[in-house]
Formats: structure tokens, C-alpha cells, sequence
């Protein structure tokens, strides 16, 4: 792969300045996490190409495989590094975000991971047009898709360029640097290994993150002795808070706003992820909804184990290292877990501590790789099976239509057609298009075509989201991840349940639920403090804010649901029973799955 | 694996999710003949498919028929078959071949030909697909209203939609507590264990166990229902294909 070249290039000089051991240590470590990938990317790069291949890696992976894969894509180094961070900084009120994020698989789990491994093949879109044949549906749900997709990417590889500055003490031009290897990188996963190697990859790094938390947890524990009471009390006494430290009320007590804020959060995070496109795609790529659902188990077991390790690690770390020490090396506290390693290692200046220090530096760099790979893939599938393919057909049909004017269709009695092959897949025929002698083959040039724009969108996203990402390199984008969480819940999330569970939704409903979870969401964040009137805002300099909240969530995710209502309620035409009707069947019995 | 030969009395619940590296399509789930040359396909092993009588499942008045009716149906459709057409593509039921087809962009745009005997046989029909269209939304709404799936559909909604509500109403009520009653949520329960902390702990214990009960629930009372359905619609759908 010719991609090797890419990292080789930047850590050398790097290197050469870099003061202490653990930052050459760390690098190597990486490096070797990156020749691994690069490996198996080529060794997945090397299958043919359909597009069960590049976007379901085959559909074959095993339910323990796709857990550990599904696990991998949702434990970014935010939730490693930030939350573990905000506990030891904040003591209760961060072990909030580890409730959030956990609980909500079993909305996944419930509500969407089976139904939706029945009646899909690669995106969201799928389900949704499974049911509701419109182009504008499935258009809508790719643009909601991608958006989701890019707001996460862009938190995550601004987060990629902090932790250099954090871990490794680089300058600005070290974290632009690493933005745009982050960057490359991913897009040479995607574009050259399809889902297989994104898959692998995400296993390699669940496998390598949940070590390293293994490993933290265990020595906390010891260090206590297994005594978590005599931990706890270390951690108010560390905290410099006392009890209060255990108790909500340290982030998020102040005015009501900041309350209602952190409902809307909890909200946004119990809801977004049954709606995150990364995460839908995945149970694509094993055979069955009871290999989905228990891959799903399987990704449970993992997540839940990593946040309650999070909790020991975050009240570790305010024991040990203290909180006023996390502070003073980072505002957010994303330091904290690197810095507890290090205590735990020996302290500043050991072997041991640099050797662990160097070794979690490297976890945190493996996690965030994995998951922008994962996030690309999805929206590469987004663009190029749902938006390509809309405009891609919509233009065919028209030329068709155009055709089909000259020749007027024989009328047959219904009798003496087609035997027709009823229920499943693919069992509607063509229109006019039968008669097209060419027609099959210029299907399978558009499947070809699908997966070539996939793998050329890959590369398209990856230099919006590194432009994007340069740009936001100084701001503060924390509330990125809870915004695309947001956005997941308010335009993905309605249209999914609906249309899974509501006989009489439409298709004007589908495309009202979108636009109107998406847009409002969008909206209030702009017009949020996050954006202007804050000193910390993204434009710092003016003050356009209307909308008190950080989080549109607490509004936007009603009224996505709200907006799906109204438009099937004020649809012309009733919904399809019989549509509904396969819809159900085939989301429960898995009749007609691919 | 089922429809593939003598591999022995395999339960079609393993078969499902043991592929063993091979293709989902070779599962020959939805299609009995795929990986079978042609020139055997007059005599097609036939896949021991558990019928809707022998489980107790179905769906309808329809059940005997479709079960008694499988081999028989199979047997016709493989020695019409045999006619040098080959497998054109169409055949799949389910539509398990990689191909941009699917159920998804089928209305959208009308198919390329080659998945419906139409096309294979050459014979140009606009209105086939509405037919055809009209017929697998009969069948699909007569399996809708099957005592069978009610009873799929009313086992799977009478656990999840109370469970989710409770579970979402148990999150939201930590999450409330802690942004208004954080007196409450500090008090102390055992050393230095507060009513929050146990609450959060207790969070956790609820997914795990939910998660638990769920499996459990689908696997024991869900499962072998929905699969029997499955099967009893392949099978009846080949029929009306064949007939």
C-alpha cells in the first residue's frame, strides 16, 4: 500500500525534539500500530470489490468479531481520555456521561439492531426506502447520514491534534501535522480496504484499548489494595472537595440553564447512538439479526465493562495524581489518564513511568484512527449509495422516461404475465427498462460505479474533514461529539423508529421527520453560545445567540418526532399497507434479509 | 449446511449463524439450487425444511399446504429449470446476491431485467411489476395478519416497548434527580457510597441484566417462531412463483 509512506515522513524530526523518553517510546509504539493497520488494509484491499465486499466487508463476520468491532467504533479516546478526565475533575457529574453512553445500547439492542440487519443492506437509507420507495427519502436520510458523520469526524481528529500537544508536548505545527496524517490515514483504510480491514482494524484496537484499561484498572486496584471504599475516600480527599466531590451539582449544578443543559445531553446521548450511521452499518456485516443481536451482547458486555473501568480510573486518578494536578496540565482533564499511568508506573522520570505513559499516549492514538476510519466508511457509504445513487438514477430514469414516451408498453392481461416472483429481495422487475438488452449489464456497471464512489468519497471527506479540522484547531470543539449525538437522535432516530413501528407513517413523513430533526438542531446550535457571545465560542467576537443551550437535543429531538407526525398526518395519500406490511414481516421474521 | 446435501440433521438454528467462511448466498437459505450444477438440478436434494405442521407454527389456513407443498414445489421448479436458462440471476428469492438490487431502490427506479422470468425469458412486460408488486404485498399482508406473526410480533413488542419504557424512564429519572434533587442524590448510603453513586452502579446493573433478559427472552420465545415463519414464506413464496 502505498500509504506507508505517509506516516514515515513527519514523527522523524519530530522525533529528534523530543525531550523525554516516553515521547520516542510512544511514537514507536504507534508506528506499529499504524504498520499493522497498513498491513491488513492491504490485506483486505487485495479481495475483489463488490459492494458487499467494500461496504459489509462480506457479511460474514462472526457475532464476537463484530462486537469487538462495534465496541471499537463507539470507545473513542474521548470517552478513554474525556470522561475518565471529567470524573477526576469533576468526580460525579462526569461518571453522568458514562451512564449516558452505556444505557443507550439497550435502545440499540431493543429497538433497532435486529429490525434493522433485516430490512437493510448498507445505510439507514436502506431501511427507510425498504418501505418508502422515494428518492427523496432516501436522499434526505444520506444527507442527515453524512452530516452526523462529519460533525463527529471533526471532533475527533481536533481531538487527535490536542492529544499531540498533550501527550507529547508538540507545538501547532506537530498537531497540524498530525491532523493531516490522521486524515490521510483514514482514507487510505476506507478507500483501500473497504469495511473488512476497517472491521479488523477496529478489532485490533478494542483489543489494544481494553488491555490498556485492564492493565490501569488492576494496578488502581491494587494500589488500593481492593479497597474501593478506601479509594473513594482518597479521591474527595484528591479532589480537594470532600464529599461533595461523590455528589451531582460540581459541572453541572450552577444556573438552571446549565441544568437543563445537562438533560438535554443525557438525552441527546441515551437517543443519538441507536441513530449513528458508523454504528447502523455494522450490523450489516454479519449474517443474520441473531448474529446481530448478539453481536450487540457482545458489544455490551465490552462497553459496559470499559465505563465502569473509566469510573476507577477517573477516581484513580483524582486519589493519585490529585485533581488540581490534571487540572494545571489540562483544562478538561484529558491528561488525567496519562498522568495516573505515569504515577502508577513509578512517577515523573521513572522507567516505568514513562514506559506507561508512553504505552496509553499510543492506546488513545490506535482509538482515535479506528474510529475516524469507521466514521469515514459510513458516510462514503452515505454518499455514494444513497446521494450518488439518487442523482445517478434520478438522471438514468429521466433519459428512460424520455424513451419510453416514443414506444407505447403492449397492455397484457393480468393472467398471462409474469409469473411473478413474489416476496423478497429484489423480486420487483423493471418498468420499461426490460426491455433494454443492456439494462443488466449497466446494473452491474452501477454497482462497479457505487463502490468506486464510495472509495473516491472517502478521499472527498477526508479533505473536508482535515480542512475543517485545520480550521478548528484552536477552538473549542468538545461540544462537537455532543452535537453530532444530537443530531443522530433528532433526524435519524424518529424516521427509523417510525417507520419500523407505524403502520400509518408516509413517506412525507419521513422526509418532514429528517428535515425537521436535522434542521432545528443545526439551527439552535448556531444560534447557541457555543457558537458566538461566549468567550470560548467559535466566533468569539459577536454575539448572535438566542438559544440558552449548548445542546439542541431537549428541542430538536421532539421535534423530529413532531415534524414525522405532521407530515404523515397531513399526507394526501395514506401510507402503503402492504409496503408496511413487508416492512414488518420482514423486519421480524428476517424473510427476504440479504 | 441446509439445501447443500447429506451434512446431517443440523438444526436450521445453527445453520443460520455458522457459515464457515462461505459466501451467505451458498447458504442456499433462499435459494435450494444455488451451488448445484445444472444438470442435477432435475433432482434437487431436496433441504429437510421443517414445515409449520411439525412446529406447531404457520401462519394460517395456509400451512398444510405450503408444508406438504414444499418438496413438491421445489421438485417443478427445479425441472422447469432445467431448460438451459441456467440461474439468470432472478431466482433468489430473498436477493441475497451482491447486486444493487434489494428491495430498497426497486420501486424507485424499476430493475434492470434478468430478476424476473420476464426478463429471463425475453418477454417485455410493463405491467409484470405491477403485478407482481400487487401479489408479494398479498402475501406479505396475509402473513401480517397470520395468527403466527401476531404472536412473533406480540411477543417481541410485549417485552420491548414496556422494558424500553422503563428503562428510559429509570435513565431520565437518574438524570433529572442529579440537576434537581442533588440533596437527595448525596446522601450517604454505606461509607462512602452516596444514593447517586448506587443509583449510577445501579444503572450499569440494569443494562446488564436487560441486556441479559432480552437475549434470553428472544432466544427462547422468539427465535424458532420467527425462523419457522421464514421459512413457511420461502417456501409458499416459491410456490406462487412456480404456479
Amino acid at each position: 500500500v502505498s500509504g506507508r509512506g505517509i506516516p514515515a515522513g513527519w514523527p522523524a524530526g519530530y522525533l529528534a525534539d523530543a525531550s523525554g523518553d516516553h515521547q520516542g517510546l510512544s511514537l514507536v509504539l504507534f508506528m506499529l500500530f499504524v504498520t499493522v493497520t497498513l498491513v491488513i488494509t492491504a490485506w483486505a484491499g487485495r479481495r475483489r470489490s463488490s459492494s458487499v465486499e467494500f461496504f459489509a466487508g462480506g457479511r460474514l463476520f462472526t457475532p464476537a468479531e463484530n462486537g469487538l468491532a462495534i465496541a471499537g467504533d463507539y470507545m473513542s479516546a474521548a470517552s478513554f481520555l474525556g470522561i475518565s478526565g471529567l470524573i477526576a475533575l469533576f468526580g460525579y457529574d462526569g461518571l453522568l456521561y458514562s451512564v449516558g453512553f452505556f444505557v443507550a445500547w439497550l435502545v440499540v439492542l431493543m429497538l433497532v439492531a435486529e429490525l434493522v440487519r433485516n430490512c437493510g443492506r448498507f445505510t439507514l437509507a436502506d431501511v427507510l426506502t425498504a418501505r418508502m420507495r422515494h428518492r427523496r427519502v432516501r436522499f434526505a436520510a444520506g444527507t442527515a447520514s453524512v452530516t452526523v458523520s462529519v460533525l463527529y469526524l471533526v471532533a475527533q481528529m481536533v481531538g487527535a491534534g490536542s492529544l499531540v500537544g498533550l501527550l507529547l508536548g508538540g507545538s501547532g505545527a506537530a498537531q497540524t501535522w498530525t491532523v493531516i496524517c490522521v486524515g490521510a490515514l483514514m482514507v487510505v483504510y476506507v478507500s483501500f480496504g473497504g469495511m473488512r480491514a476497517t472491521t479488523w482494524i477496529q478489532i485490533v484496537k478494542t483489543v489494544l484499548l481494553m488491555g490498556g484499561a485492564v492493565a490501569l484498572t488492576v494496578m488502581v486496584l491494587v494500589r488500593f489494595h481492593g479497597d474501593v471504599d478506601g479509594l473513594l475516600r482518597s479521591a474527595t480527599v484528591g479532589s480537594g472537595q470532600g464529599h461533595a466531590f461523590l455528589a451531582p451539582g460540581l459541572r453541572y449544578g450552577g444556573s438552571g440553564t446549565s441544568r437543563l443543559d445537562f438533560v438535554s445531553l443525557g438525552l441527546a446521548l441515551v437517543l443519538g447512538t441507536a441513530g449513528l450511521p458508523h454504528i447502523l452499518s455494522r450490523f450489516y456485516t454479519v449474517p443474520t439479526a441473531r448474529s446481530a443481536r448478539r453481536s450487540v451482547v457482545w458489544a455490551i458486555g465490552l462497553i459496559g465493562v470499559f465505563y465502569l473501568m473509566t469510573i476507577v480510573l477517573g477516581f484513580g486518578a483524582a486519589a493519585v495524581v490529585g485533581s488540581d494536578a490534571v487540572r494545571s496540565s489540562n483544562e478538561a482533564g484529558n491528561t488525567a489518564v496519562p498522568l495516573l499511568a505515569e504515577a502508577l508506573g513509578g512517577g515523573s522520570g521513572t522507567t516505568g513511568g514513562a514506559v506507561l505513559f508512553a504505552v496509553v499516549g499510543a492506546v488513545a492514538f490506535a482509538t482515535i484512527l479506528a474510529v475516524v476510519a469507521g466514521i469515514t466508511l459510513a458516510s462514503s457509504a452515505s454518499v455514494a449509495h444513497d446521494l450518488y445513487a439518487t442523482w445517478r438514477r434520478s438522471e438514468r430514469r429521466g433519459r428512460r422516461k424520455a424513451a419510453a414516451r416514443a414506444a407505447v408498453p403492449r397492455p397484457r392481461p393480468a393472467e398471462a404475465a409474469t409469473p411473478g416472483r413474489v416476496a423478497g429481495g429484489v423480486a420487483e422487475s423493471g418498468e420499461a427498462e426490460l426491455c433494454e438488452p443492456r439494462a443488466q449489464r449497466s446494473e452491474e456497471e452501477m454497482v462497479e460505479d457505487e463502490v468506486r464512489v464510495a472509495r473516491w468519497a472517502a478521499v472527498g471527506i477526508g479533505a473536508v474533514s482535515i480542512a475543517l479540522s485545520l480550521y478548528a484547531q484552536d477552538q473549542n470543539v468538545a461540544f462537537l461529539v455532543g452535537l453530532a449525538f444530537a443530531v443522530a437522535a433528532s433526524a435519524n432516530l424518529p424516521v427509523l423508529l417510525y417507520s419500523l413501528f407505524w403502520r400509518r407513517f408516509t413517506a412525507k413523513g419521513a422526509v418532514w421527520s429528517i428535515y425537521g430533526g436535522l434542521v432545528p438542531a443545526l439551527l439552535l446550535v448556531v444560534l447557541s453560545p457555543v457558537v458566538s457571545g461566549k468567550p470560548d465560542a467559535l466566533f468569539p467576537g459577536v454575539d448572535f445567540h438566542v438559544f440558552p443551550l449548548e445542546n439542541p437535543g431537549l428541542v430538536s429531538i421532539p421535534a423530529g418526532f413532531l415534524a414525522g407526525w405532521l407530515g404523515t398526518v397531513l399526507s394526501r395519500e395514506p401510507a402503503d399497507e402492504g409496503a408496511f406490511a413487508e416492512t414488518e414481516v420482514r423486519s421480524l421474521t428476517g424473510a427476504g434479509a440479504v | 449446511m441446509i439445501g447443500r446435501g447429506p451434512t446431517g440433521p443440523r438444526t436450521k438454528e445453527s445453520s443460520v449463524d455458522e457459515q464457515h467462511g462461505a459466501d451467505p448466498g451458498t447458504l442456499g437459505l433462499e435459494d435450494p439450487w444455488r451451488g448445484i450444477p445444472a444438470t442435477e438440478r432435475g433432482a434437487p436434494k431436496v433441504p429437510r425444511v421443517r414445515t409449520a405442521e411439525e412446529t406447531g407454527g404457520g401462519f394460517g389456513g395456509a400451512v398444510p399446504e405450503a408444508g406438504a407443498g414444499a418438496a413438491r414445489g421445489f421438485d417443478e421448479a427445479g425441472a422447469d429449470r432445467g431448460d438451459g436458462n441456467g440461474r439468470a440471476g432472478g431466482t433468489s428469492w430473498a436477493g441475497e446476491n451482491g447486486r444493487a438490487g434489494g428491495t430498497s431502490w426497486a420501486g424507485e427506479n424499476g430493475r434492470a431485467g434478468g430478476d424476473s422470468w420476464a426478463g429471463e425469458n425475453g418477454r417485455a412486460d410493463p405491467d409484470g411489476a405491477v403485478v407482481e408488486r400487487h401479489r408479494r404485498a398479498e402475501l406479505y399482508l396475509e402473513v401480517q395478519h397470520s395468527p403466527a406473526f401476531a404472536e412473533v410480533r406480540d411477543r417481541y413488542r410485549g417485552f420491548v416497548f414496556p422494558v424500553a419504557a422503563g428503562f428510559l424512564a429509570w435513565y431520565l429519572l437518574y438524570v433529572v434527580a442529579a440537576t434537581t434533587a442533588p440533596g437527595l442524590m448525596g446522601r450517604r448510603v454505606v461509607g462512602q457510597l452516596n444514593v447517586a453513586l448506587v443509583a449510577g452502579l445501579a444503572q450499569f446493573a440494569t443494562t446488564f441484566l436487560l441486556t441479559w433478559a432480552y437475549a434470553r427472552h428472544a432466544r427462547l420465545r422468539r427465535d424458532q417462531a420467527a425462523l419457522d415463519l421464514r421459512w413457511t414464506l420461502a417456501t409458499r413464496a416459491e410456490q406462487e412463483r412456480v404456479r
